[in-house]
């Protein structure tokens, strides 16, 4: 027995004190630690700090001038500091068992909080800001209520499509608008939310978008339709969506492509079965639902050469998943590894009878599509302006003939962020 | 470095204790205590580190010239000096924190465009420059004599564990145990306990709450039913006391892990039976400054004035609390409102407030320190008006901002705690377990420690937040 009471405290307190440092001290060096969960570097100091690095090689080379310089410059923006504190967390023993527990108590306090109400949709956790459908088991977004910066920012998205379209005549502009839940009337949340949008802005700027440039849209019509459409626990549309999106698309294209090669349809639909999709909202809440089916499709695609940013690769990992070659882990990327990565640029140059190039310019979702699309086109580009900063329609026509132009995408992309998704003329 | 972050709980903290108590000698004890609490600063505001020498240098040997003088029997030469280094520590927290705001007024008053570049304010300023100011004027009064060791100075004026938000300590108060440090057992348990406690007030409640009240006090507040406007406000009254009561509740177990005692900041002002005992119990270290080196000397100086001399003081006292708390009309609003209140209640009113029932006085006090917050919290004046509207229920109980549209209806059970920890309730309970010892003291040991682990769940599922007061 402990000689006297407040020893106990003392000892388990300082047991638990001690316990992080002495980890720390005696695990060593492992190797690099990546959490698939939050896609990036666990930080790891000696991982993390190249400019340290070279500070010992000016300090080795007895430059203690240049070397004082970039050790003082981190240190004083503060970057430094921000990477040992995150180390301390990432590196923490038992940190997922504790994130899990943390999640897990989240869950209990919002159970109790909505225990009154009777709601059958409630927050999934208290820092994402995502909901969870109890009864179909669907994590969702509430629903987007819009202020006057975003209404600023529709104008500027108005004024960039205005002057592309008078800028460039001899082009053809489509856009494929993908009706999110947050922006569609059919969100399960909309009647709490008497700002809800439910689809007045994108009507708005069809309203005052040019004639010239030719609409389609992945509409909802029920919360059903977007249960067939969209993963459960992720924010991207799933095999139903995209080949819906692709049909609809072509038909769009076609109107002013009347050469257009025929669509191309799916030959086979492959249901992996061993995989469980955990999503982007699957890993921001660690909601305890079961992963989405991960399907995927085969099709006679026509034998592209694919360019990453200029350099000859894989567009996507389509054909080891098809053979078999996959990861079952949790948590890993699915659909970024079979539909396609993101770059700045991609070109795929088909063998497919066709006189006529297009450019896209959207985001995630347009991924799976390229490689569809590519089928009707000689030349097919993909372009995702977060990557491509200096990306400016001028030059990119100087280089590319391009006829087509297609913007696809969910609101963010086609008539909300102004600042990313503008495309520069010059 | 924020007390509730891993690095500080998990790497500062243990290399600290295990230097001190590794190293013996009082001087060495103190070396170490100022190296860490210069790493503890620039860890969060490395660019204005050398403000923090300054503040030493000047203090340090204003300090010295004005025990000089006195010893030399040349009063006036003191005068000087202390005056001298009063204005410098003035000038110093004037320079970073009100230049702007003085200058706003100069550019509305005067004829001329004024423009300033924004210049961010050290951490602390606000608490190492009235330190500072107590030094001087102590040793002006004699309640001190100089400090001549400057390690033993520095370690008194920058120590970290109440660097950042205080409590204002004077020197007097640590004197001997910075000079003599002692390891006690019992008080490096108290201390533990202490900065458990604070810990979890601060990351359990009041970073939990603050995530209600910055969607609250940011959303549109004619549109507000009144439901969610009094949870606001309720919820921001608990955050803040939780908050800076929690972080003064770390300082003091902290400073007792390494030895010291610091003043208690707190004394549950939320059961406060008038605004004067409110102010007695609320952030006591400060109210203790503007009391000792201003009120007294005001009233002192201005003894033959018989007509409201107690009211203007105490106005002229809370004007500049206001100010204190921050370079804005808002703030010094909110300082003028306690001032007046201060002052009715100085006038008769007080005494005829404690002839009422307790729960009358309760609920006086009470609804005035809300009323308070509301100035406090919203910076912009102009939203006052219809603030109080969706308090009143001019938009009806619920309107468009709704508690699901802010999706914060989850943070309405952390009132319960946040009240019990904001009531003497708690405390008496810790108390009497003490008091009663044995395996009653084992079973309140084992709660802290669960609640230890818990609060470690919360950081390192949540990252860490500012504390809201090292930005006064």
């Amino acid at each position: 027995m402990l000689r006297k009471p407040y020893q106990f405290l003392l000892v388990l307190f300082f047991i638990i004190l001690f316990c992080a440092p002495i980890y720390l001290l005696f695990r060593g060096h492992p190797s690099l630690q990546i959490s698939l969960i939050e896609d990036r570097v666990l930080g790891l100091p000696e991982k993390s700090y190249p400019t340290l690095k070279i500070a010992i090689e000016y300090i080795q080379q007895g430059r203690l001038d240049l070397a004082f310089d970039l050790v003082w410059k981190l240190y004083t923006e503060g970057a430094l500091q921000k990477k040992v504190d995150l180390a301390a967390t990432d590196l923490f023993p038992l940190r997922m068992s504790i994130i899990l527990f943390s999640k897990a108590m989240d869950r209990t306090i919002i159970e109790l909080s909505y225990q009154f109400t009777g709601d059958s949709v409630i927050p999934a956790d208290m820092t994402s800001g995502l909901f969870i459908m109890l009864d179909e088991k669907v994590l969702i977004y509430p629903p987007a209520t819009l202020d006057k910066n975003d209404e600023i920012y529709i104008q500027q998205k108005l004024g960039n499509y205005r002057e592309l379209s008078t800028s460039f005549p001899e082009v053809n502009f489509y856009i494929y608008y993908i009706e999110a839940l947050e922006f569609s009337p059919y969100n399960p949340l909309n009647k709490y939310y008497p700002k809800a949008d439910k689809g007045q802005a994108f009507e708005d700027f069809i309203e005052n978008l040019p004639e010239t440039i030719s609409v389609e849209m992945l509409s909802l019509e029920s919360l059903e339709e977007h249960l067939q459409n969209f993963y459960r626990t992720d924010h991207h549309w799933n095999t139903n969506g995209i080949l819906k999106g692709y049909d609809e698309i072509y038909d769009l294209l076609a109107e002013k492509y009347p050469n257009i090669p025929d669509k191309l349809l799916p030959t086979e639909m492959v249901t992996f079965e061993d995989i469980q999709f955990q999503g982007t909202f699957d890993r921001q809440t660690l909601y305890p639902i079961p992963g989405d089916t991960f399907t995927g499709f085969n099709a006679d695609f026509p034998s592209c050469k694919v360019k990453e940013d200029g350099v000859e690769g894989q567009y996507n990992s389509r054909d080891k998943y098809l053979k078999g070659e996959y990861s079952t882990l949790p948590y890993v990327s699915h659909y970024g590894l079979y539909f396609g990565t993101q770059k700045g640029m991609i070109e795929f140059d088909c063998e497919v009878n066709a006189d006529r190039n297009l450019l896209i310019i959207g985001d995630s979702y347009a991924r799976p599509l390229v490689s569809l699309l590519a089928a009707q086109y000689k030349h097919t580009y993909f372009v995702d302006l977060r990557q491509n900063k200096d990306f400016t329609l001028s030059g990119f026509l100087r280089q590319y003939p391009v006829k087509d132009i297609l913007f696809v995408g969910g609101p963010n992309v086609i008539f909300l962020d102004a600042d990313q998704w503008n495309v520069k003329i010059n | 470095m924020p007390f509730s972050s891993i690095t500080f709980i998990f790497l500062f903290l243990p290399i600290i204790i295990l230097l001190f108590y590794i190293v013996r000698k009082s001087l060495w004890r103190n070396i170490i205590l100022v190296g860490s609490s210069l790493v503890f600063f620039a860890w969060s505001d490395p660019i204005h580190i050398h403000v923090l020498f300054l503040s030493i240098l000047i203090n340090y040997f204003w300090g010295r010239w004005i025990g000089k003088a006195l010893d030399e029997n040349n009063q006036k030469l003191a005068r000087v000096h202390m005056w001298l280094g009063v204005f410098l520590n003035l000038s110093l927290l004037g320079f970073y924190k009100y230049t702007g705001f003085f200058l706003d007024i100069l550019d509305a008053l005067l004829p001329i465009t004024i423009t300033t570049a924004t210049k961010s304010l050290p951490l602390g300023i606000s608490f190492f420059t009235f330190s500072g100011i107590s030094y001087i004027l102590d040793i002006y009064n004699k309640v001190t004599p100089p400090e001549r060791n400057l390690i033993h100075f520095s370690s008194y004026l920058i120590m970290f564990p109440k660097l950042l938000q205080g409590p204002i300590t004077r020197l007097i108060e640590i004197r001997d145990e910075l000079a003599h440090p002692k390891f006690i057992p019992l008080g490096i348990m108290q201390g533990v306990r202490r900065f458990i406690g604070g810990l979890a007030k601060k990351v359990i409640l009041a970073d939990s709450l603050s995530i209600a009240t910055t969607k609250i006090f940011a959303s549109e507040f004619s549109e507000m039913g009144a439901g969610l406007a009094w949870f606001g406000i309720l919820a921001y009254t608990l955050q803040i006391y939780l908050d800076f009561s929690g972080y003064t509740d770390m300082a003091i177990g902290v400073g007792q892990m390494l030895g010291f005692n610091l003043p208690e900041n707190f004394n549950f002002p939320y059961i406060s039976h008038s605004i004067s005992d409110f102010w007695r119990r609320w952030h006591i270290t400060l109210g203790a400054w503007f009391r000792t080196y201003l009120f007294i000397p005001l009233e002192f100086a201005r003894k033959k004035e018989k007509f409201l001399r107690q009211q203007s003081n105490l106005l002229i006292v809370f004007l500049l609390t206001g100010l204190w708390h921050g370079a804005s009309w808002n703030f010094v609003i909110w300082g003028a409102y306690y001032g007046v209140i201060l002052a009715i209640e100085a006038s008769g009113f007080g005494k005829k407030l404690k002839k009422a029932a307790p729960f009358v006085q309760h609920v006086y006090s009470l609804a005035l320190i809300i009323i308070g917050w509301v100035f406090f919290r919203i910076t912009d004046i102009q939203s006052w008006g219809s603030f109080f509207g969706a308090l009143f229920g001019m938009n009806g109980w619920r309107d468009s901002v709704t508690f699901r549209s802010l999706n914060v209806l989850f943070y309405v059970p952390f009132l319960i705690p946040a009240i019990l920890f904001s009531l003497p309730l708690m405390h008496r309970l810790g108390e009497n377990a003490k008091a009663k010892g044995g395996i009653y003291l084992v079973l309140l040991d084992i709660g802290y420690i669960i609640l230890f682990v818990f609060t470690l769940t919360f950081i390192i599922s949540k990252g860490f937040t500012a504390f809201m007061y090292a930005e006064f």
